[in-house]
């Protein structure tokens, strides 16, 4: 790859947005100019920032459009929710809001998906929403993170055969390793994506088999393998 | 306040680049992915998740 063409993958290598052959073609480039090198690191610094400023709690409104959303979708009778005492309620929103708030998130991103560009403005708003709830999904799995063994923590939202996998704070790994999730089921295991081995935290939304029970982290040669070939470090149930 | 800063600067950007940013590191879409999504050039994509981050440091006051 020649120099200018690289230059233009350092944003998307940056937000850990590259497939496996344009990483390599930028990592190899990469050895060999300070120049790229240098704006890679700043680039990551910002996508740190974006990482590290999720709120901690999600905006009243956007609360209130997540139980517009479950009594919706998840169509909890409100009788139901009254009969409960005020713990119970928290309780059940927080479990419900997870559901709610992934369903609506990969719900609109679906749209996006198969939206034309002729369609695109109207578009504007679903995809303003959909970022927000994502951050809200992001937001509720990371109170139900669990640390993983030799660092970093993982959280995972399942709904409707889909997980919404959070990992965070993960230790920079050697050059040659990554991070590999795996949906474990009680009939093996099946590769659920690859987190770069410097990526600090990604999301990755997940389609399980029916007989998925948990989601599991390994650390395996770059490129991933097709079956873990080491510990298992990280492992979260599915939330059903 | 550090949430209502990034905000702040997301809302600097163009509506390419900030789209592209969001589905990319918020979504974890490729960059080819996202191009298909937003109907949009895979090169116009590339460049607007650079020159997005680019301002986004700019505004932001990090990365030195
Ligand atoms: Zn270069």
């Amino acid at each position: 790859m020649t120099s200018p063409e690289a230059h233009t993958l350092i944003g998307a290598y940056a937000l850990d947005a590259l497939d496996e052959a344009d990483r390599a073609r930028l990592e190899s480039h990469l050895g060999d100019c300070p120049g790229c090198a240098a704006e890679l690191r700043e680039l990551r610094a910002v996508a740190t920032t974006m990482g590290g400023a999720v709120p901690m709690t999600p905006p009243a409104s956007l609360r209130a459009a997540v139980l517009r959303e479950i009594e919706g979708t998840a169509q909890l009778p409100p009788r139901l929710a009254d009969r409960r005492s005020r713990g119970q309620r928290r309780a059940t929103f927080l479990a419900i809001a997870a559901g709610a708030a992934a369903v609506v998130a990969f719900a609109a991103l679906g749209v996006v998906g198969a939206e034309t560009i002729s369609q695109r403005h109207q578009l504007a708003d679903v995809r303003a929403q959909a970022a927000d709830l994502e951050t809200v999904a992001s937001e509720v799995a990371a109170q139900s993170a669990r640390p993983m063994a030799g660092g970093g923590r993982i959280a995972v939202v399942s709904v409707a055969g889909r997980a919404f996998v959070d990992v965070r704070e993960l230790p920079d790994l050697p050059a040659n390793r990554v991070y590999q999730l795996w949906a474990a089921s009680p009939k093996g295991v099946e590769s659920a994506g690859i987190v770069a081995g410097n990526a600090g935290r990604a999301h990755r939304l997940v389609t399980l088999s029916k007989e998925a029970t948990a989601v599991k982290v390994t650390i395996e040669p770059a490129g991933g393998s097709k079956q873990p070939t080491s510990a298992v470090i990280g492992s979260a149930p599915l939330s059903g | 306040m550090e949430y209502e800063r990034l905000r702040r600067c997301l809302q600097g950007l163009t509506d390419l680049q900030r789209e592209s940013i969001s589905l990319a590191y918020y979504s974890g879409y490729t960059y080819r992915e996202v191009a298909e999504m937003l109907a949009t050039p895979v090169p116009t994509v590339k460049t607007r998740m650079r020159d997005g981050l680019i301002r986004l440091r700019d505004c932001l006051g990090v990365g030195a």
